[in-house]
């Protein structure tokens, strides 16, 4: 059975997630990205429990991670455990790492098929795979869902109509290839290039579609007492953070979500970063340069009294997101054109900055039109794999082109349901005029 | 005194004859019917055998021990493989078949086979106590038996259409079946309306081929049947031509007098084989058709029209047929026309073509929707063994998709239904790397020799040819090429050359490589070119059959849970109410065919799964 993954606890709750593994081969695709001390000079051991690193490709992380051997695990087959930290961007990353390496997104109730297959199963937990279905159709019955799933089907439609196109002019040949000399074009990479594009742009508004649903990361960083703790209470309009003069009181990164506009943004406060002798502070200011690391969007906070420039380089420190430099606390000190300018005290500019953060996730018009659901994503990336395949493998001979083609077709037409085969003989009867 | 076989044929067309063989092969008594002694094994369309899907289908029949390839190997008037630039999932043999020899050569095969009997008349009813067959009427008089097979074609009803005119018979005036599918009914079999069609005949010496594409067979080594040594040698050419805007014009201003359009055929006609009137008004800008011209037999003087199946008035056929270059002048023997009959939804039936309200009763062949002769021969082939193995009350033969064309003839049929004469396609095959033409008798001949049909003289051919196969194997691994011959073989292909000397199996995986090129190496002197040819083909195609096989593996689980025949849909309330239907409808056999099931969602099936586990505890 090919590789499934899938995450396997309640997303976003939670002090830890898990994400699991399952099928031939796992266990090797697995240790591509967990590394740990005792595995390397030993055999890892099934039923084990081991400390070490997941590693991405932009993103580490500690986790626990077992793995069962085949047959005596819940499937049946080899099956891997990560015991994630909890939290929704961890477990996702960790979650896409496994599928662009080769296991397949599990479908609702999957990992129970399996277990049943293999004759794992007991009736009371495969009674555990009823309970997702009604899960599964509570969230179908929600309109949000429905419209966004519709709205993504309408970008993914022209490109399997456009598939589906050389498809059934290449079965059409194959099937009745005298009546198809005259209708017949080889000529079809052009549109294939063109497939692939088109399924690259939309994987790349797979972030911003994770944003929507998720929310958007931001990062307050900058020296003690500038004013980080006083912006982020003026987002929450609470008094959430513990505010004070004496430089250095936030030590946590404090997790906060506002939602503005209709899209969640989730605060990471920050200690101040500085070079500090306190091993608690210093502890946070580690924290911090990880919430840089992690953030969508920077907002690097200046202290408009002192006429303060910034001096860190936080790409250096790792950050990716977009970095904003705002100059707090103009109300006592000048505003200067070069950054934002914004008082967290009198609240003048607040709202301009929370503009400019939910601007990063795109025109409100759009959210539909983005991939938002891991499945979705899945489905365009697993099409793209196949188109990829189709124009590396360029000198094959048709029948095994087919089966790339067919493949990305199906990945396709798994969003919106519906066979591959079936798609193909009715076009292929409503294109061509062929049959004796 | 009342005469008994152990199974009654009804019908002795290409399913029929099949069905029948099997049964007496396996060694079972058999009475084979026909309405004619013409009808046996006649060709009433085209006159081919095989062709893309179809030539698949042929090679199976053969590899498992059917008749229908050694058959047409003795009737060849040409022979090609089609597609053979495309790739070795979707080639397909065709042969040319003269259908008088055909009928003659299957006629005396059908003589000379002992417990089978070949009677001419009607069978009129089949009687059925405690919902099982018990006997049949046959001209008047009942006799005994314990499994039926019905070959019935279109003979069931018919009706030909042409024009105004309307005949209540069979094709080329055959008697048709008169009663027995209003019999059937009464049993419960649902039936329903398919129409087809047929081109004229014309003379020979009527046409003119000067002014037409002469079209030649291969040169070819092929054969249908892996027994057949002697290749065809000298072939009959066939002749192509074109419809034109004249053509097109005659069919638009006459449309109003069309069967099809003014409503006198109400039957549901095939996308897969459409009459040129249907050609002209679906593709109306489409500027010109294919007319391909062939031989009925090497001793008629009788010419198929390929390409101009009508049910048009005898008038307005004539005007058509002289508006084509060629054709100008010519003399119709037969005029074309369209053929309506009773054939019964195919989803009655069980994947075995039992019917799932009447043991013992079976179908198979164009009476269950199909069309073709293939396709009719390949379903006659499995009704006859299952009404063996139903006899000799053992578990019925199932060939699965990932098995053959045959499984996925059958199963689309019985799960899937259709709503017009299904046509076999290579589109229709999810496996098609590994169903190929050329490896029909690895995939199939053992599973025929252990249920019986395959004898010890096809069984000693296949093994010799398995052992060869493996030595040519062995020989492309281990054979190393020198750098400057394998540089030359690749950069013909438009490759960069070689350095150091290279595997021959390695070669072949480069692109545009083929067994061809490997020919000269005085190492392969000797081998077996088709031989060859399958060895290059397994490893020149490994990456995409590992795939394949994966999938293959993963479908062969849902197709391992067998899901109990008295098993009640409507009470599983967790099942939406349109898969409870269809189930109910269905009755899947196993869990892979619920799958595949429209209407069935993959929740559905999770469903199922509780209710299989229930059921077990």
């Amino acid at each position: 059975m090919s590789i499934i993954a899938g995450i396997s606890t309640p997303i976003g709750n939670g002090a830890i997630s898990i994400v699991r593994m399952s099928g031939e081969g796992a266990l090797e695709v697995a240790l591509r990205f967990f590394t740990c001390k005792k595995l390397r000079n030993q055999e890892i051991m099934p039923n084990y429990m081991y400390l070490g690193t997941f590693s991405g490709s932009n993103f580490k992380d500690k986790c626990l991670f077992v793995y069962f051997k085949a047959p005596k695990t819940y499937t049946g087959e080899d099956l891997v455990e990560f015991h994630l930290h909890g939290g929704v961007t961890v477990t996702q990353k960790v979650l896409h790492t496994l599928l662009e390496n080769g296991a397949k997104m599990s479908g609702n109730g999957e990992f129970t098929r399996r277990a049943f297959l293999n004759g794992k199963i007991s009736l009371d937990e495969a009674e555990g795979v009823l309970g997702l279905i009604n899960a599964e159709s509570e969230t179908e019955i929600s309109a949000s869902f429905s419209v966004m799933q519709g709205n993504v089907s309408k970008r993914i439609r022209p490109i399997a109509d456009k598939l589906l196109s050389v498809i059934s002019m290449l079965e059409a040949w194959f099937d009745y290839p005298e009546e198809m000399e005259d209708d017949i074009n080889t000529d079809f990479f052009p549109t294939i290039r063109d497939i692939q594009s088109n399924l690259e742009k939309l994987l790349a508004t797979a972030n911003q579609g994770r944003m929507v649903r998720n929310g958007v990361s931001v990062a307050l960083v900058g020296k003690p007492n500038v004013g980080k703790s006083s912006i982020l209470n003026a987002f929450l309009r609470e008094e959430r953070a513990i505010v004070t003069d004496i430089p250095g009181t936030t030590r946590d990164t404090i997790a906060e979500s506002v939602i503005y506009k209709g899209v969640r943004i989730n605060l990471l406060d920050t200690a101040g970063i500085r070079k500090s002798n306190d091993i608690v502070e210093q502890k946070g200011i580690e924290r911090s340069i990880n919430a840089v690391k992690k953030a969508d969007i920077i907002l690097y906070i200046l202290d408009g009294a002192l006429g303060e420039e910034p001096t860190l380089d936080l790409v250096k420190e790792g950050a990716r997101g977009k970095i904003y430099y705002v100059n707090n606390k103009i109300d006592k000190g000048n505003s200067n054109p070069n950054y934002i300018n914004v008082s967290a005290l009198t609240k003048e500019g607040i709202d301009e900055l929370l503009e400019l953060i939910i601007k990063e996730v795109g025109n409100k018009r759009m959210y539909g039109e983005m991939l938002t659901i891991d499945r979705h994503i899945d489905a365009v990336a697993n099409a793209l794999k196949s188109i990829n395949n189709v124009l590396n493998n360029m000198g094959v001979s048709y029948d095994c082109m087919l089966v790339d083609l067919k493949d990305a077709l199906q990945s396709l037409l798994e969003i919106d349901g519906g066979t591959a085969s079936e798609k193909i003989i009715d076009d292929i009867f409503s294109r061509f005029c062929v049959g004796k | 005194m009342k005469r008994f076989f152990d199974a009654v044929v009804i019908g002795a067309g290409h399913a029929g004859v099949e069905a029948a063989l099997a049964i007496a092969r396996l060694g079972k008594t058999v009475l084979l019917t026909a309405t004619q002694i013409e009808t046996v094994a006649y060709m009433p369309c085209n006159p081919h055998i095989g062709g893309t899907g179809k030539g698949h289908l042929v090679r199976e029949i053969d590899a498992l021990g059917g008749e229908m390839g050694v058959n047409a190997d003795k009737s060849l008037l040409q022979i090609k493989m089609l597609n053979s630039t495309k790739g070795p999932a979707v080639q397909s043999l065709r042969g040319q078949a003269d259908k008088q020899a055909y009928h003659d050569c299957m006629l005396e095969t059908i003589y000379n086979q002992e417990r089978l009997t070949l009677e001419i008349g009607e069978v009129e009813s089949v009687n059925v106590s405690d919902g099982t067959v018990s006997s049949v009427v046959f001209k008047g008089e009942e006799i005994d038996t314990t499994a039926v097979v019905v070959c019935a074609g279109v003979y069931m009803n018919a009706r030909i259409i042409r024009g105004e005119e309307e005949y209540f018979e069979g094709p080329s005036k055959f008697a048709r079946s008169e009663k027995l599918s209003k019999q059937l009914e009464t049993l419960g079999v649902e039936f329903r309306r398919f129409k087809t069609g047929t081109p004229a005949r014309i003379y020979r010496d009527s046409i003119d081929f000067s002014v037409m594409e002469k079209e030649d067979g291969e040169d070819s080594v092929y054969s249908f049947s892996h027994l057949t040594k002697v290749k065809l040698v000298e072939q009959l050419p066939c002749y192509l031509t074109y419809t034109n805007e004249e053509t097109h014009n005659i069919i638009k201003e006459n449309i109003d007098r069309a069967p099809m359009y003014n409503g006198a055929i109400k039957g549901t006609g095939p996308r897969y084989c459409p009459s040129i009137e249907d050609k002209v008004m679906r593709f109306y800008d489409k500027p010109r058709h294919q007319i391909f011209v062939e031989p009925e037999s090497a001793d008629s003087d009788l010419m198929y029209i390929q390409g101009l199946s009508s049910s048009m008035p005898r008038d307005v056929q004539e005007k058509m047929y002289h508006s084509i270059k060629g054709l100008e002048h010519c003399r119709f023997a037969k005029y074309a026309y369209a053929i309506e009959y009773d054939c019964i939804d195919p989803l009655q039936l069980k994947p075995s073509l039992e019917c799932k309200k009447i043991n013992g009763l079976f179908f198979a062949g164009q009476v269950n929707g199909s069309s073709g002769y293939e396709e009719a021969a390949a379903q006659g082939l499995i009704a006859g063994i299952n009404a063996k193995r139903y006899l000799a009350n053992e578990e019925p033969i199932i060939l699965s998709r990932s098995d053959a064309y045959i499984g996925v003839l059958i199963d689309d049929l019985v799960t899937r239904g259709t709503n017009e004469p299904y046509r076999m396609m290579t589109a229709r095959c999810e496996y098609r790397l590994t169903l190929r033409q050329d490896n029909a008798d690895r995939r199939l001949t053992q599973i025929g020799r252990d249920f019986g049909l395959v004898d010890d003289y096809r069984y000693s051919v296949f093994t010799k040819k398995q052992e060869e196969w493996q030595r040519v194997s062995e020989l492309l691994n281990n054979v190393s090429v020198k750098a400057d011959i394998a540089s030359a073989i690749v950069e013909r292909a438009g490759e960069h050359p070689i350095i150091g000397s290279i595997k021959a199996s390695e070669l072949l995986k480069h692109n545009g490589v083929t067994y061809k090129d490997l020919l000269p190496l005085p190492e392969l002197e000797g081998v077996d070119e088709e031989i060859l040819m399958e060895v290059a083909v397994e490893i020149k195609y490994q990456g995409y059959l590992k795939k394949e096989r994966a999938a293959i593996k993963e479908a062969q689980k849902m197709e391992s849970q067998i899901i109990p025949e008295d098993l009640d849909y409507n009470k599983i309330v967790n099942l939406r109410l349109e898969a409870r239907q269809k189930l109910s409808q269905i009755k899947p056999r196993t869990l892979g065919q619920a799958g595949r099931i429209s209407g069935v969602s993959p929740a559905d099936i999770n469903v199922l799964i509780i209710e299989l586990l229930k059921k077990k505890k």
